[in-house]
């Protein structure tokens, strides 16, 4: 599977590790070149330095067909540019986004973007731990 | 009408000001605490603090009720979600975005706005027009179907309209004087109105009469 990560923050940084340790092909794009720091394994990951809200950019990352992408920036407001403007480019490529604000989840899963919301997710966790269930 | 207005950047506020005044309820959503402090002194109520892409907020703003509302942040992204969560879930009638970065525009549209405001590509616009123009003129917006503009044109020192009449500068069909802005107020003018030196003139202008309201107000 060809794998499109779009942030390469604490997340980002470990998906890449994640995937690419699985055998997927892994292709990074972060806007400040020195997060790529954080990512221990970058054997066989291809690096992409640049704006992702910019279509160029967006175009040049998905050069090569992806199965997957992967918008999780620290930004809601970001990310949700982002993945529209890859359904733009690509309307058929599988796009997750990340967002924090449990509200705008609802409006975009709508939209037929689909997402992951840790905030959700850590409410969730939480009520399962004993004492709290 | 009521307008939400999110962003209280200088078009921002000066938006809230002009509706304000024709008798509109606008409210100014910023999330930047100092400057809502400062501007509640002219603004009282007409003014929130908070973050305007969010949807708890707009409710508060009373989204539900707005007929328009006008994403004027500095960032395209945040424009671009306000513009889609008060359309998806306040069904907000009319959304008008301010979009910095040109390349946006498409986006915008894609999924949309009513209408979007390039301040990079109006500035481009007047560079590349004034040029042409050479001083006098400024054009200001062209107007749909594009033969006809509204523009600015200054009275400066020696111009030959000075002390003339309106109607009396025997001006064709294709110009109208629209507004006089003299000594910070605005003149509706009429055909006995009087140009001054320094008069900011708008007017609207069939794109072959240019070249006339040029001679006319041109300088010594």
């Amino acid at each position: 599977m060809r794998v499109v990560i779009i942030g390469s923050g604490r997340l980002g940084s470990r998906l890449v590790s994640v995937f690419s340790k699985r055998g997927d092909s892994v292709l990074v794009l972060e806007q400040n070149e020195s997060k790529f720091m954080y990512i221990e394994d970058k054997q066989g990951v291809e690096f992409l330095v640049g704006d992702s809200t910019d279509e160029k950019i967006i175009r040049q990352a998905l050069k090569k067909p992806a199965d997957l992408v992967l918008v999780i920036t620290g930004n809601d407001y970001t990310n949700i540019m982002i993945a529209q403007k890859i359904k733009l480019v690509d309307k058929t490529i599988k796009v997750i986004m990340r967002l924090f604000d449990i509200n705008l989840v609802t409006v975009y899963t709508e939209l037929g973007i689909e997402v992951v919301c840790p905030t959700s997710l850590t409410i969730d966790a939480l009520l399962k731990m004993p004492g709290l269930s | 009408m009521y307008i939400i207005i999110v962003g209280a950047s200088k078009a921002g506020v000066n938006l809230a000001k002009t509706l304000l005044s024709g008798g509109h309820e606008v409210t100014i959503i910023d999330q930047d605490k100092t400057k809502v402090t400062l501007l509640s002194e002219n603004f009282g109520d007409a003014i929130m603090l908070g973050n305007g892409a969010n949807a708890s907020v707009l409710k508060v703003a009373g989204a539900n009720r707005a007929n328009v509302v006008a994403a004027l942040t500095g960032d395209d992204a945040t424009n671009l979600v306000i513009c889609q969560l008060t359309k998806l879930m306040f069904m907000t009638p009319r959304t008008i975005s301010r979009v910095s970065d040109p390349a946006n525009e498409e986006i915008f549209q894609s999924i949309g706005v009513d209408a979007t405001i390039n301040s990079t590509r109006i500035l481009n616009y007047l560079i590349e027009e004034q040029v042409q123009a050479g001083d006098v003129v400024v054009p200001l917006f062209p107007l749909k179907g594009g033969d006809v503009e509204l523009v600015q044109v200054d009275v400066p020192r020696g111009s030959y309209i000075i002390d003339k009449k309106i109607k009396d500068l025997g001006l064709p069909e294709g110009i109208i004087i629209v507004t006089i802005y003299r000594e910070d107020k605005t003149l509706i003018p009429k055909g006995e109105t009087i140009f001054k030196q320094n008069d900011e003139v708008i007017a609207i202008v069939k794109k072959e009469h240019i070249d006339k309201i040029q001679q006319l107000f041109k300088g010594s």
